[in-house]
This record gives structure tokens, sequence and C-alpha cells, in this order.
């Protein structure tokens, strides 16, 4: 098999590969869709009142989240029935109706939270924590063609492959 | 240290027994590992003879920009061979190596091989890594690793050729005062275990870097785009633009000025750079790498480093004056970071770090005045032309907490050239948070274990695919598929 042969087909199994990594392509979603419901969910609840999206500490003892950090709210969140996104709301609403204390203050999580206070215990439910330097990105950024990306990119691949080619075979 | 209690619920095991058990066999490997048969960062690099990085890359500790004798090497010794090599000869240019890589060679070859037939001026080891007269010297003089950052190349070929240590496969070859490259990882995630939302696939780094040299001076700097979702704990400390939400964002890991010193063996950094800690692993959530926040993810840190690159001992030790990428300062964590190591062997390296830092306020618990520790030791070993054993060990000490723990060991087998197979095993107790309280649990007060499976090919120059599936107790399963391209 030639060079020239060889080259053509790591490109196109390159390609191949990439496109279908690509074909799937869904944004991130995971765990951070929960405090955005929550907020919703709390604003709702309390209506008059501004809620922060609340940082992970709310119902878990670390920023990072996962499901073997939760606080004492964060588990009674799951046994009140969240297991998703959408059930943010009902499980709040059926925590807080039932006038639990999760951190066991003496304030139900119902008063706490009224007070913008983290029912969890101590870790904090708003932050003052941001990340950057600089400016921001445009607000809208334009769409990206995802697949149109990589194929232009595979293109370029794909021509630098085939000067390599040429250029051994130019010496051969 | 660890209050011992008897019999645990998960594993019936005391922790600090555990912990005991685990240090005792990586000592055990430790053991093994001084009397090496041939050994091969990729940190794995050891068994071909690479125990010092800024030979291959800019970062005198390792990572990322790779130096045009790196660009060279990840041809020659990374990737899958197909079908006959006798094009590599071709390819090879004429390549001064950098001394500390020349010398180590000359090490091996007089251990291992007696004598050996001097190669032609081609300086690199061969491509066939059952060979030990692979790794042979040159007879040229080292260029000092000022002369291009650190290294020099004279190519023997014509222009018009393209060379596989220039730069975008070859098609652009740069001037000896600079150095470009970049990395895309694209990331899909299956949690079989979900109802919904089992797989997703997302960019999960698009970063170009670049160095500048002018004399014994070297400027750094990379940038990239991300787009994470409120709360995550990935790429937002690397920040550059203030976008707090889903938005993409650009983001910067690494921008340092640095000044080489005795031909390249020292190095002065000032600037935002990775933590010198431990094993510099690309598994950035490896639970020793998140657990100490050391990872090459979005850890870094601001302040001053000087590394040290010599032929058994290097090391490197960095004041940290805090991540000036998020705000407010309060946030912020000062201290030190440093590690030490040791070539005990051909291929056989050992190590110590230890990390100190305070904040004023956790940026991940946000518990006030936080003082947090780390301290541990490591080895690099290989055990064979093909088997390399990478261990790490550290104790983690944080205000408010009980004394924790963290480690991994994993074993990376190069079935074929190019292809490798890795079993990881880790282990992690973060040490009990007394300020949350509660009952204790994987992870908080209690042993969690976790581990990998994983197929690592790279397939093609600069190009790596790879899968993982790992299952950490009490979380759920995840298979990993990577596809990754550097230039």
């Amino acid at each position: 098999m030639t060079n020239f042969t060889r080259v053509r087909g790591f490109v196109f199994g390159s390609a191949l590969l990439s496109v279908v990594s690509l074909s799937y392509t869904r944004p991130v979603q995971a765990s951070s869709t929960f405090p955005p419901e929550l907020q919703k969910a709390l604003e709702k609840r309390f209506s008059g009142t501004a809620f922060c999206v609340p940082v992970c500490t709310a119902c878990h003892t670390v920023m990072t989240g996962g499901a073997t950090n939760l606080n004492p709210f964060g588990k009674n969140m799951l046994l009140n029935g969240l297991f998703s996104p959408e059930t943010v709301d009902p499980a709040l609403n059926k925590l807080l109706d039932a006038k639990l204390d999760s951190d066991g203050d003496g304030k139900t999580d119902n008063d706490e939270l009224k007070m913008l206070d983290a029912p969890g215990g101590p870790g904090a439910f708003c932050s003052d924590l941001t990340y950057g330097c600089g400016a921001r990105i445009a607000s809208a950024p334009p769409p990206i063609d995802k697949v149109g990306l990589f194929s232009a990119g595979l293109v370029g691949l794909g021509l630098i492959f085939l000067r390599r080619g040429r250029g051994h075979r130019a010496n051969h | 240290m660890l209050e011992g209690s008897g019999t645990r619920k998960l594993g019936g095991r005391d922790p600090l027994r555990a912990f005991q058990r685990f240090l005792g066999w990586s000592l055990v490997a430790l053991f093994v590992s001084l009397f090496p048969s041939r050994a091969h960062a990729y940190t794995w690099m050891i068994k071909h003879g690479y125990a010092s990085c800024p030979v291959c890359h800019a970062d005198p500790s390792g990572g990322e920009l790779l130096t045009e004798y790196g660009r060279v090497q990840s041809d020659e010794l990374l990737r899958m061979r197909y079908g006959s090599s006798s094009t590599t000869s071709a390819h090879n240019q004429v390549l001064k190596a950098p001394r500390l890589v020349r010398n180590v060679l000359e090490l091996k070859t007089d251990a291992s091989s007696g004598a050996d037939d001097d190669a032609d001026e081609d300086v690199k080891p061969k491509a066939d890594a059952g060979d030990d007269s692979a790794a042979k010297a040159t007879e040229e003089e080292a260029p000092t690793a000022t002369d291009a950052a650190p290294t020099s190349s004279e190519s023997a070929s014509s222009e018009s050729e393209s060379q596989p240590g220039d730069f975008l496969w070859g098609a652009v070859k740069l001037p000896e005062w600079l150095l470009l490259g970049g990395s895309y990882r694209h990331l899909t995630v299956t949690r079989p275990g979900r109802d919904e939302k089992k797989f997703v696939t997302f960019p999960m780094m698009a970063d170009l870097y670049g160095q500048v040299s002018i004399g014994h001076f070297r400027v750094e700097a990379g940038i990239g785009a991300v787009r994470v979702g409120v709360g995550s704990p990935y790429a937002r400390a690397a920040q550059v633009t203030r976008g707090q939400g889903d938005e993409w964002n650009l983001l910067s890991r690494t921008h340092w000025l640095g000044y080489d010193l005795a031909e390249g063996a020292v190095t002065l950094r000032a600037g935002h750079m990775n933590l010198p800690f431990g094993v510099r692993i690309p598994e950035h959530t490896m639970w020793v790498r998140q657990a100490t926040r050391t990872d090459r993810e979005s850890a870094q840190q601001d302040g001053v480093a000087l590394a040290y690159n010599g032929e058994k001992l290097r090391g490197e030790l960095m004041a940290i004056a805090g991540n000036y990428q998020i705000n407010p300062d309060k946030y912020r964590e000062r201290g030190y970071s440093l590690y030490a190591e040791y070539m005990v062997g051909d291929r056989t390296a050992v190590g110590i770090s230890s990390l100190v830092t305070n904040a004023k306020k956790d940026r991940t618990t946000l518990h006030p005045d936080v003082l947090r520790q780390a301290h541990g030791a490591y080895v690099r070993a290989a055990f064979s032309d093909d088997i390399v054993l990478l261990a790490e060990a550290d104790g983690l000490f944080t205000t408010e907490h009980d004394a924790g723990y963290v480690g991994f060991a994993q074993l990376d087998w190069e079935v074929t050239r190019g292809l490798h197979l890795m079993g990881t095993a880790e282990i992690l107790d973060k040490g009990y948070d007394k300020v949350v309280g509660g009952p204790r649990s994987t992870g908080n007060g209690q042993q969690q274990l976790g581990a990998w499976g994983s197929v690592d090919w790279f397939c093609l120059p600069h190009v790596e695919v790879r899968a993982d599936v790992f299952s950490h107790q009490d979380e759920e399963f995840t298979i990993l598929g990577q596809l990754h391209v550097f230039l």
C-alpha cells in the first residue's frame, strides 16, 4: 500500500470517527440544572422575594456537588421525591409543608429560606464567588454547526496529510 | 490521625488499616520497582528513558506544549505503526537530543546492552520498543536548553519535505524561538444507570498554546474556549471572561514568564501555572488530583516557581500567590506546593510531594479560614519495555476535618506500540467534615473505593482515542469515550 493510499485511509478513518462522535452532540446538562430550578421553585413559593441561583452547597457539602456529598437538606429533598430537575418544585413544597428542620438549628427550613438563609447547615445558599477577570463574550454567540466545523477541520487535516504524502513520494 | 472505631459498615474495615494496607502495597511495588528489568507524560514515558519532562515539554514539569523534539518523539514512540516502518527512517531528521536525554540514554546503554554500535546521525531511539539498543546516544554535543526553548533542530532534509517535528503534522516549520501547540479533547459520557440523559457529548478542551524564547527568557501562554453549566466544578477557575452562566467563556490555564539558568537545568517562572505535586497524569478526575486540587484542568494558580531538572534529581517548588482568575480575594489560596523526584534506577523514579495553602474562605466548601495540606509520595516504574506502574499516596489535612487520605495505582501495559491497556485502583477519604456534621459517609469519614479500566490508542500522528469505564463506590457506573487531537 502506498503512502498516499495509507494517508487517505487515515483521513477517512478520522473523518468517520469524528462524525460518529459528533452525531449525538447535545449540550452538557447534568446536575447543574438543579440550581436554576430551585431558584424558580423558591420564587414561586415565596412570591415577592428575589432569590439568587443557589450554589451547590445549598444541597451538597461541597461546591462540586456529587451524589455522596449531600447535606441534611439535600437528603431530605431526595426523601421527598427529588430525582430530576422537574421534581425540584414538588419535592421542595412537600418538604417545606412538612415543616422540617433539616440542620436541627431550631428554625424550620421554610423560615430559613424565607430569610435567604441556608437550611442544610453551615454551608452557603448564595455565594459571592465569581470567575474571570475580563470582559464577557457576546451574549448571543452565533450558532455553530458542529458537524460542519469538524468536517472543515478534518478536510484541513486531510490536506496536511496529503501534502506530506506528496512530499514523500517526490523524494522517492 | 484517623479514629479507629473497629468494624465499619462499608467493607468492614477501619479506614486507618485500609490506608496502611494501601501504603504497604505501595511500598511493595516500590521495592519491586527498585529492580527493574528494562524498564518505558505521559509519565509512563519513563520506560523509554525519558524521566525528565523538559526534553519534550515547555513546562519543566511536563504537560501540554511540546517542543520540536517532543513532537518528534510523539511520532516515534507514542503512535501505532502500520505495515512497514521503513518510511519512518526517511522522515527522520537529524535532531540534537537535549543533554538530559542523551546522558540518560548513555547510562541505559552502558548498563544493559554493553557495547552498542553507534547510530549514524539519528539520535532518536528506534521505533522498536523491544530493542534495548534503541536507546543510542549521539556523538554530537547537545545544545543548551536555552538555544531553542529548550531544543534546537537541524534538518538534514530539504526544506520542502515535512518533518514530524514541524508544527501541524509537519506542514509548518517554526522558527527556533517559537513553539506553538494546541489540544482538542471531545468527550462522550455514558451513564447506563440513569433514566434520562444517559449519554452526553461535548468538547472538553479546545486550547491553543505558544511560547516565545528570547535568549534565556521565555514567555508562554495558552488560551481556550469552554462552555459549562452553572455550578460546574470544571473550567470556571481558569476563566478569563466573566460569564457566570452557561455561556461560552475564554479561559487561560497557563501563562507565565520564565528564565533559564544553568544551561536549562534550572528554570525560574512567574505567572499562572500548574501546581508541582504528585504524578502529572492527564486524568484530571482521578481522586489524587481532585482531592489535592492539583489537576491540570483548572487547578492552576498564580505564583513563582523554581524548577530543577538534573540527571537523577528533579523537582519544583512553587510559592502560591492565589488564583487571580477567581474573585473576591477571600477565596484565593496562598501557600506553597512542591515535589522532588529521584531516579533510583534506569527507569524507576520515586518522589515526594507537599502542599500547604490557606484561604480566608474555601472555594469548594465555603468554610471560613481553611488551612489545607496534602503530603505524600509517589513512584513511576517501568517493569519491562511494555509495563509501567504509576502510584501515589497522599495524606489530607484540612481545617475542621479529620485527617484523610487519597491514593491511586495505575498499571499501563502497552500491548503493541501505540495501544495501551490500563487498570487503575483509587481510594479516598477526604476526612470527616466536622462543620457539616451528620453521619459519616463514603469519602467523608469512610473510605471510598474506585476502579478504572482504560484503552488508550494513539492511532495516528497526534491523535489519540481513549475509552474508560470506571466505577466509584456509591456513585454511578460511567463510560467515557474521548477523541484527542494535539498539535
